[in-house]
Parts: structure tokens; C-alpha cells; sequence
């Protein structure tokens, strides 16, 4: 292949106007176009502007419902529930086991009754019944122990005038559950199979001496209990 | 003016220097769009696009003696060329085996003898792979390896492109016949 060839090729080219080459390019037209895009370099520096103003606005926005929603979740239902009129301390709500003296057997006790009575509960009666006892009453206290550590006697009969009041359990460390004593029927019709699984499952609320009989359903006996002691 | 005052005025967004700068390079560069790209009318719209593009980058540019300016510019307006033909998917290397060689000699007499729009016309009827190799080789001054990293392909192709572009231009240049 020889360079001559390409050598007249390219001068041959190079040398030649577009008026030879058999165009005729509109040089104004073209300049017009360039100058035209010259001037339009401006306008992108405005785009960002307003990108940059739409994206601001978009954070603001974003950060103003993200507050709100910060708030709004600190004033509704995250806080633990409280019964309303929370009175007396039943610090013990574990079973509770009776009172040497004074308790009959056979008879709920007021601890008994008051840990029938859980958070799960809220009975209307009880909450009518919600009067702050007066300071340093013990009301379901623990258990008065024998022995040295035992209160003297003449707490007892507190302890005992204040077995006809059921108390509230103070519910503050957890979400106690409404639940309605028709619920607990309902409940229990479900979950109770045979009396030894209730009383398994219910052991730590009744105590040994009031197993339930074999033909009436827990949640009623609690209720003739509560209707009891109202009496 | 020289071209070293009229592109300290461009690099001063000077119009007046740039319409000066744009009217002394504006047919070359039209010529040279039309080696790569067949219609007019898309060979104008490179060519703008190649001067914008000049005159924006025109700091970057630094002269350093007679023709570098018009250098330049031609790097740019064959880079523009390029990229159009790839937006518009013409850039594709063809295989053609129907080519053949015809006498060399016979050859250079009928370039001399030939009509440059004719040149021009049997430069632009080539495939576009066979016609840009060409182009960037003999126009451009650009070895195998620069045209093979500009269009992506190997050295070799690179090579047999050219070779089929030369045959196949001196064949219509000798009038023989060339079957597509």
C-alpha cells in the first residue's frame, strides 16, 4: 500500500471547501446555534438552584413529621398502663399464705383474696372501693411470719378489719389486662380440661385447702368469694 | 489578529474573538464532519456541538505554536463524530470478502484525475467501520493502537479494516466493479 495515494487523498480533502465538495452550509445559521448555546450554560446553575431548594424544602419536611410523630408517640399508649386510683401496695402478689391467726380455714383470706384479685383484674367493685388506706395500715402485707421477725398483735386486727375491703392491686410494673369476669368464664371453659390441669395451672392463686369441685368452674367460685366478702 | 491574541480573547468569553476563532476554522471542520457522518444535515449539528464545546473548554487549552489550535479543534470534532456514530449505532465493523485488489499505479493517476466530491462521495458510500478506520488513519495521522483503544477493538481489526477501506476505495476510484 503506498503513501502517495493517501497523501493525495488526504490534500486533496484538506485543501477543499464544502463549496467544492458540492455543500453549502448555512455558516450564520450555525453560529447562531452556537451562540444560543453559549448563553443557555447559564440555566443549569439555576436547575441546581432549584433542586437544591426542592430537596431543602423535602428535609424540612421530612424532619417536621418525624418530630411530630416523636411526640405523638410519647403522649399516647407507650406509658405503662395505670389503673386509675391506685391505692394500696400489694407488694406480694405471689401466694400468700395465711395469716396464723385469725385465719379460718377453709375462709379466704384478705391476701388470698387480694391475690385472686390481679392486675389482670380490674373488678368495678374494687375500684369503688379504692380509698387510699391510711398510712401505715398493713393491708396484705406479707404475711405476718412467726418468730421473731413477726409483727406484734395488735397489728392483726388491722389486718383483719381490712380483709372485707379488697384492695387494688397497685399495678406499676406491668400492663395489667382488662378483663371482664364473664372473660374469665369464657376463659376458663376453654383452657380448663381436666381438674388437675386447673389446679396446676391455678396453684399459685388458690390455695391447697380451696380446690375447686369438679363440677363448678373456678371464675364462679372467685365470684361468690368476691360477692362474699362485698356482703 | 493571531491566533494566540484571538484566544486569549476567547478565554475572556470575548464573542467577537470567538466569532473570528469560529470563522477561520468553520469550513475545515464542516469538511471533516462530513468524512464521517454522510448527512449534512446531522454534520452540522456535530460541528456545533464540537465549537460549544471548544469555546467552553478553550482554558484548558494552551498554545504552543502554529496549527494547534486547529488541532484541537479537529480532536474534538472527531470525537464528537465518534460519539454521534455510536449514539446512532453505525459504528459497526463489517466483514467484506468481496473486495479486490486492483493495480496500484492505475490508481494514483485516476485519484489525480478524479473530482474531489467524487472522493468524497466513494469515502462516504464506504461501510462506517471501513470509513472511520480510514479516516482516523489517513486523516488524523492516529496509529493502530490509538484507533483500536478510540473504538474498542483489537489492533488486528484495527488493521484489516484499513485494508479493506483502501481496496475498496481504490477499486471504486479505479472504476472497477465492487459487489456489496
Amino acid at each position: 500500500m503506498s503513501s502517495s495515494f493517501e497523501q493525495q487523498l488526504k490534500e486533496r480533502l484538506e485543501q477543499s471547501s464544502p463549496e467544492d465538495l458540492g455543500y453549502r452550509p448555512d455558516r450564520e445559521q450555525l453560529w447562531n446555534k452556537i451562540a444560543t448555546q453559549q448563553k443557555s450554560r447559564k440555566i443549569p446553575l439555576r436547575l441546581w438552584v432549584s433542586h437544591a431548594a426542592a430537596i431543602a424544602a423535602g428535609l424540612l419536611i421530612g424532619v417536621f413529621f418525624l418530630a411530630t410523630y416523636k411526640d405523638r408517640e410519647g403522649d399516647s399508649g407507650l406509658k405503662p398502663y395505670s389503673a386509675p386510683q391506685v391505692t394500696a401496695v400489694a407488694p406480694q402478689q405471689e401466694a400468700a399464705p395465711p395469716a396464723t391467726t385469725g385465719n379460718t380455714p377453709g375462709a379466704p383470706t384478705a391476701a388470698t383474696q387480694q391475690a385472686a384479685v390481679l392486675p389482670q383484674q380490674s373488678l368495678p367493685v374494687q375500684r369503688r372501693q379504692v380509698a387510699s388506706p391510711p398510712q401505715g395500715t398493713a393491708v396484705a402485707t406479707k404475711t405476718p411470719a412467726t418468730g421473731p421477725n413477726a409483727p406484734p398483735a395488735q397489728d392483726l386486727p388491722a389486718v383483719q378489719e381490712k380483709e372485707q375491703t379488697p384492695v387494688v392491686a397497685q399495678a406499676e410494673r406491668r400492663k395489667p389486662k382488662v378483663l371482664h369476669l364473664m372473660d374469665i368464664d369464657n376463659e376458663n371453659t376453654r383452657v380448663m380440661r381436666s381438674p388437675q390441669q386447673q389446679n396446676m395451672a391455678w396453684a399459685w392463686l388458690v390455695p391447697p385447702n380451696q380446690a375447686t369441685s369438679a363440677g363448678t368452674s373456678f371464675s364462679a367460685q372467685l365470684k361468690q368469694d368476691i360477692l362474699k366478702f362485698k356482703n | 489578529m493571531t491566533e494566540t491574541v484571538l484566544i486569549e480573547a476567547c478565554k475572556r468569553r470575548e464573542s467577537f474573538a470567538q466569532r473570528l476563532l469560529y470563522d477561520r476554522f468553520v469550513d475545515k471542520m464542516y469538511v471533516l464532519c462530513l468524512r464521517y457522518i454522510v448527512s449534512p444535515t446531522d454534520a452540522e449539528e456535530v460541528l456545533s456541538d464540537g465549537f460549544f464545546k471548544f469555546f467552553r473548554n478553550i482554558d484548558q487549552f494552551t498554545y504552543i505554536g502554529e496549527g494547534s489550535v486547529q488541532a484541537w479543534l479537529s480532536k474534538i470534532v472527531v470525537n464528537e463524530c465518534l460519539m454521534f456514530l455510536r449514539k446512532k449505532k453505525q459504528l459497526v465493523l463489517t466483514i467484506d470478502d468481496h473486495v479486490t485488489h486492483s493495480n496500484l499505479a492505475e490508481n494514483d493517476t485516476a485519484l489525480q484525475q478524479m473530482a474531489t466530491k467524487d472522493i468524497l462521495r466513494y469515502i462516504q458510500e464506504m461501510p462506517a467501520g471501513y470509513r472511520t478506520v480510514l479516516n482516523l488513519y489517513v486523516f488524523e495521522d492516529r496509529s493502530h493502537k490509538e484507533i483500536a483503544s478510540l473504538l474498542q477493538i483489537s489492533e488486528s481489526t484495527s488493521k484489516s479494516q484499513l485494508f479493506k477501506a483502501r481496496a475498496m476505495l481504490r477499486q471504486r476510484i479505479a472504476g472497477v466493479g465492487y459487489n456489496n
